[in-house]
């Protein structure tokens, strides 16, 4: 007995110590190496044609800083020990083509960190001149819609670009400028972001190191199910947004303002009374439109020219093709749309001077648009007080939006492209990771909402009062534009990353298996609660509990808010080898390579004279004591019994 | 520059120590036993002083807490592997034993020889060569291979046939294998065991870490390389570490007590000098203090070593 409860003595013991154990004790090399979190990592896209990005070697790049923050320190750069491998430290403003090129082609690099606690002090985007230009409908067009871009994205690089955030770069600076001043211990940095992925689309897809960039597009409809005999107004905009760094693609003005405008435009519309409504409203968000318009490409492809083969047996779904929905085919019918609005950039309007007001463009094509816009200045210039007037475009071609792929297929349309620029962008960081909210007039986005609210209303057929949803808009506007933290009720899971980053990512591996960043996640099921129609008394805690419907508050709600693939048409899934493959390379064939993970370190690096020197005296001391040994051995043996 | 850290930090620790392992140490296998057994024991005693750390969780972060528990179940264990050691050697003839036997064997066999030859004839010598034997059992080895060998030697063949049947003829190789070293060799092997294990184990991990493009720099100075710092601290270490056994393995023998003290002193002293690398401390205050104490008493070792008969007894 006695040694029974001996027994469970220590096994109390054994199990308390377990408990008590601490968090896992810091390693050497976790003190030696300090990873940054908040780093951003350049990845690597492949083309039908090759690639353009950024890569590491595999197993990362390392240095010894280097800051480069006036022309002094850049010229400096060349002649700087070219013994010593170097990562850059760029301050934003030298954070362009001809700069990075510069260094890069006339001396040794290992990688770029580049800092985000100054703005650039000069307008600049990363983009191309005409965005989407050969996927466009003026494939030859000579016009140059972003004039302050270089075109830095499609570049290749053989090094790591990293960018981090504004603290870290506080930080990395004064280190920087620690190494500058000659001070010891010098930091240096490895930079890791290894990309599988190689030499074009076709090769990567092939060895599976790749996937095709898409996502999900998102449209929605008060109606529980349109009447496929109604007229169509279809209200979208592209919602993705592209920047250097993807993880910082905020683009408040490139898509993010225009998506909460829509979202504000359908909650205060939920509330009116519709039932004198002539017509259907579908709300749509392309997905993976800077990618050449495949989100909008592909959903006009489905309406047009989708057949079943097999259906799932209740014909809610398609096995071949597969499709998760097949709403659109039950209920949209192509030839009944008859209206399109499109918001494109609209949160730079330009302050017209003499009107006192803020002025967005009306860009149209198709026929009978004037019937579509005389009703908006007609509801414009009602609203007393406006700060918002429209002006007709000056240009015949329609800017980069996603309306090109309707006009592709018909011109019998009106199409209304709205933004905030008569012909050049407004927007001096198209692209570009500065374009957050401080380059968006949050002002404006009240009498926006108001009059678009409106002049969705009366173009419906309705002729009701609008009030605005501030609270609404007060939390959504700051949650897609600096911190996208907002709604966790909705969506119970935190995002990885606290900028609102709208960049579509990967479509997923396979056509069945498909992959929603956060951000797509969270529009959807804004949309899917601010259109619910109906919401049984159902209960639930979690989506699963609904059968076709999603969970709120603890009750099941139905909603006509449907997901869409969107991907390139150029793309199609080999089901027996389990890959990707090319079908037709005239159309967009976008790849993001796949990589392990990526990692920015900062370190302490030793002076390597002294590092010789040590070497070197311990090989003296192995030479020595081996001498010794052999000395005492051969000689002091025979007097003393040493060895 | 990364791998040159990483072999200098290797050559400045482990070569006065391997060098002796590799030139002496695996010249005899009874040696080469010594040192692996030297290291089991430090290990089980660091196992111990692991588990005595483990077991009691608010005084993980308190070193002067661990230290000196785990200095005495090192002590503890040096003591208990000393008891083995005396045990499983003292009945052993040592080598130099072996020698003046086989020595004094020979001189007999001549005097009995020259007898022989002086008075009677070539018949008696075959019965005195089998007494001889029976009266030392390891010869029966020493015979066989002895003739194995001498097949292998054809340089020494025409001497050795000769003087094979005539005397006994010493196989310093077989010798060496079956022999037990001196006493103080043997400590030296031990704490050569200690050592090692200390070095690798200690410093091993760290070592490592150097390979990488970073350095880590010593909290308490941080200016100073930490992997230079304490491979010159592992070297002082690993060489005390072998200074200890052989004062203490002297100590137990001969009944001097102080010099096991003196270890223990010393053993204490330096580990707990090594708490001067935390940081705002002084690295130099614990550096030079444990290298002057290594020089010290590996020159008090070599004393107390000449001073009593250890070197220069022959068994």
């Amino acid at each position: 007995m006695r040694f029974k409860n001996v027994l469970v003595l220590l096994l109390l013991l054994v199990f308390s110590v377990i408990n008590s154990e601490p968090s896992a004790p810091a390693t050497i090399s976790d003190n030696i190496y300090t990873t940054l979190y908040s780093s951003y990592p350049c990845t690597k896209i492949m083309t039908s044609d090759g690639q353009f990005g950024c890569s590491s070697k595999h197993g990362g790049n390392s240095g010894i800083l280097y800051l480069i923050d006036d022309d002094e320190s850049y010229n400096n750069y060349f002649s700087y020990s070219q013994q010593k491998d170097i990562i850059v430290v760029l301050d934003t403003n030298y954070f362009n083509s001809t700069s990075v090129l510069n260094l890069h082609n006339k001396s040794k690099i290992e990688g770029i960190i580049v800092l985000t606690d100054t703005k650039k002090t000069y307008p600049y985007s990363p983009d191309s001149r005409y965005p989407n230009k050969i996927y466009g409908l003026y494939p030859n067009s000579n016009l140059e819609w972003n004039p302050n871009a270089d075109g830095f994205t499609y570049f290749s690089f053989p090094f790591p670009i990293f960018a981090i955030d504004n603290q870290t770069s506080v930080a990395i600076r004064n280190v920087s400028k620690h190494n500058r001043d000659g001070q010891y211990p010098a930091w240096g940095a490895e930079l890791d972001s290894f990309m599988q992925g190689a030499i074009n689309s076709e090769t990567c897809l092939r060895r599976g190191f790749c996937e095709p960039v898409g996502g999900q597009s998102i449209w929605s409809s008060f109606s529980s199910k349109i009447d496929k005999e109604k007229e169509i107004i279809l209200v979208m905009l592209p919602f993705d947004t592209t920047a250097f760094f993807r993880d910082l693609s905020i683009g408040a003005d490139q898509s993010s303002f225009a998506t909460v405008t829509l979202l504000s435009v359908i909650k205060s519309l939920a509330a009116v009374d519709r039932s004198s409504w002539n017509k259907e409203v579908v709300f749509a968000f392309w997905n993976a439109e800077r990618w050449g318009y495949v989100g909008s490409e592909y959903f006009i492809n489905d309406l047009l020219n989708f057949q079943c083969k097999t259906y799932n047996s209740d014909k809610s779904k398609c096995i071949d093709p597969p499709r998760a929905d097949l709403a659109f085919q039950t209920q949209i019918n192509f030839t009944k749309i008859s209206t399109i609005i499109e918001l494109n950039q609209i949160g730079r309007a330009q302050l017209d001077k003499n009107l006192g007001k803020y002025s967005l463009y009306l860009h149209t094509a198709g026929t009978k648009t004037s019937s579509v816009t005389d009703i908006l200045d007609q509801v414009a210039s009602s609203y007393e007080n406006s700060t918002i007037t429209f002006k007709p475009t000056t240009q015949t071609e329609l800017p980069p939006s996603s309306s090109m792929s309707f006009l592709k297929k018909t011109n019998k349309i009106p199409v209304v492209v709205i933004t905030d620029h008569d012909y050049k962008y407004s927007n001096p960081y198209y692209g570009y990771e500065q374009d957050d909210n401080e380059n968006v007039l949050g002002s404006t986005l009240n009498d926006i909402v108001y009059i678009l609210s409106t002049f969705i209303d009366r173009i419906a057929g309705g002729n009701n009062n609008i009030t605005i949803d501030k609270n609404f808009i007060n939390i959504l506007y700051p949650c897609f534009t600096s911190s996208i933290t907002c709604f966790n009720i909705l969506m119970k899971t935190y995002p990885l990353n606290e900028v609102p980053n709208f960049y579509s990512s990967v479509f997923g591996t396979s056509l069945t298996t498909t992959l929603s960043p956060y951000e797509t996640k969270l529009i959807h099921r804004l949309l899917y609660s601010i259109t619910q129609y109906n919401s049984t008394l159902t209960n639930c805690t979690s989506d699963n509990d609904c059968p076709s419907s999603l969970c709120y508050s603890g009750q099941c709600v139905s909603s006509n808010t449907h997901l869409h693939n969107a991907l390139s048409l150029g793309f199609d899934f080999d089901t027996s080898k389990n890959v990707w493959k090319i079908v037709n390379s005239s159309y967009p064939i976008f790849t993001e390579s796949n990589w392990d993970y990526t990692a920015l370190k900062v370190f302490k690096i030793g002076n390597s004279t002294t590092e010789i020197w040590f070497l070197v005296s311990g090989l003296i001391e192995l030479l020595v004591s081996i001498g010794l040994i052999l000395y005492v051995k051969k000689f002091l043996s025979n007097r003393y019994k040493l060895l | 520059m990364t791998q040159v850290l990483f072999y200098g930090c290797l050559f400045i620790t482990f070569s006065p120590i391997l060098a002796f392992f590799f030139l002496v140490i695996a010249k005899n296998s009874q040696l080469v036993i010594l040192t692996i057994g030297g290291s089991f024991f430090w290990l089980v005693s660091i196992l111990l002083s692991a588990i005595w750390w483990y077991i009691i969780p608010p005084m993980r972060e308190q070193w002067w807490f661990t230290i000196p528990f785990a200095v005495v179940f090192q002590e503890a264990i040096r003591y208990l592997f000393y008891r083995l050691y005396s045990w499983g050697f003292n009945d052993r003839p040592s080598l130099n034993q072996i020698k003046e036997t086989q020595h004094q064997m020979s001189l007999d066999q001549m005097k009995k020889r020259k007898q022989v030859k002086t008075s009677y004839q070539n018949e008696n010598y075959n019965n005195d060569n089998d007494n001889n034997n029976n009266n030392n059992n390891d010869d029966d080895t020493f015979s066989i291979d002895n003739k194995n060998d001498s097949d292998e030697n054809d340089n020494d063949k025409s001497e050795s046939k000769e003087s094979d049947k005539a005397e006994v003829v010493i196989n310093n190789r077989l010798e060496t294998l079956s022999a037990r070293p001196n006493h103080t060799l043997s400590a030296t092997a031990i704490g050569v065991g200690n050592g090692t294990a200390y070095g690798f184990i200690m410093f091993g991990s760290i070592l490592w870490e150097s390979t990488g493009p970073g350095t880590m720099f010593s909290p308490a100075c941080p200016t100073v390389n930490l992997f230079m710092l304490s491979s010159i601290i592992t070297l002082c270490m690993t060489i005390l570490h072998v200074v200890y056994n052989v004062l203490a393995f002297q100590g137990y023998r001969s009944r001097k007590y102080h010099l096991v003290v003196y270890v223990v002193i010393v053993h204490f002293l330096t580990s707990f000098l090594t708490l001067l690398n935390q940081p705002s401390k002084s690295c130099i205050g614990s550096v030079l203090p444990i290298s002057l104490i290594t020089i010290f008493s590996v020159c008090f070792c070599l004393y107390s070593l000449l001073k009593s008969d250890s070197i220069t007894k022959t068994h």
